[in-house]
């Protein structure tokens, strides 16, 4: 963590994956027209989040997750990773079950039918398969 | 979901019925290691991708 500097948050997920968002976006449409569909008033404080400097406020999730063109669910979790602690994770999950993005349904969908509805544990054979399959 | 749109009906009904079946520990692992593998970018089926998959399954005995 980045406390000393002011930046609590710049080792967050969150932080990490709006930084990689942007720039793939960019020879679409810059920080600055990003911030302004997500309703931010001021347009500095996406590059604050994307510093680290703040955190993504829950109620802004909906609307950066549309002009990022990424899945809420996945954005919802990275920013109530930036709270704090696994209690909050917990509660979450404990209410909510499992958070899962549209993209993940499908892959578990994917699983289910491939392994037959056996409910495959993942072998370590699998975990490097999925590496081979997602790794770059 | 690339769309940038809000899911399609039939995208919010699979969702919602896959919350009320309760993932199995399982498959909070295989989750949990396509989220490690694709570094967090939420990556959406592809055919090939989905063919691999399907390969770890045929390969067992």
């Amino acid at each position: 963590m980045n406390n000393r500097q002011g930046k609590p948050y710049a080792g967050t997920r969150l932080a990490k994956y709006l930084g990689k968002r942007i720039l793939e976006l960019r020879p679409k449409k810059t920080q600055i027209a990003i911030a302004s569909e997500a309703g931010f008033v001021n347009p500095n404080m996406l590059a604050m989040i994307k510093a680290g400097t703040s955190k993504l406020p829950l109620d802004r999730v909906s609307t950066l997750a549309k002009a990022l063109d990424c899945d809420p669910v996945m954005l919802f979790q990275l920013a109530v990773e930036q709270l704090g602690g696994d209690t909050t994770d917990l509660a979450v999950r404990q209410i909510f079950g499992t958070l899962v993005t549209e993209n993940e349904v499908a892959w578990l969908e994917e699983i289910r039918r491939a392994s037959d509805h056996i409910n495959p544990s993942v072998t370590s054979k699998a975990r490097s398969a999925i590496r081979g399959i997602f790794g770059k | 979901m690339s769309s940038g749109e809000e899911p399609s009906t039939e995208g919010w009904r699979r969702i919602a019925d896959l919350r009320d079946r309760e993932i199995t520990t399982n498959e909070r692992f295989w989750l949990d290691v396509i989220r490690l593998a694709s570094r967090d970018s939420d990556p959406a089926p592809t055919l090939e991708k989905v063919q691999k998959l399907r390969m770890i399954f045929h390969a067992r005995p």
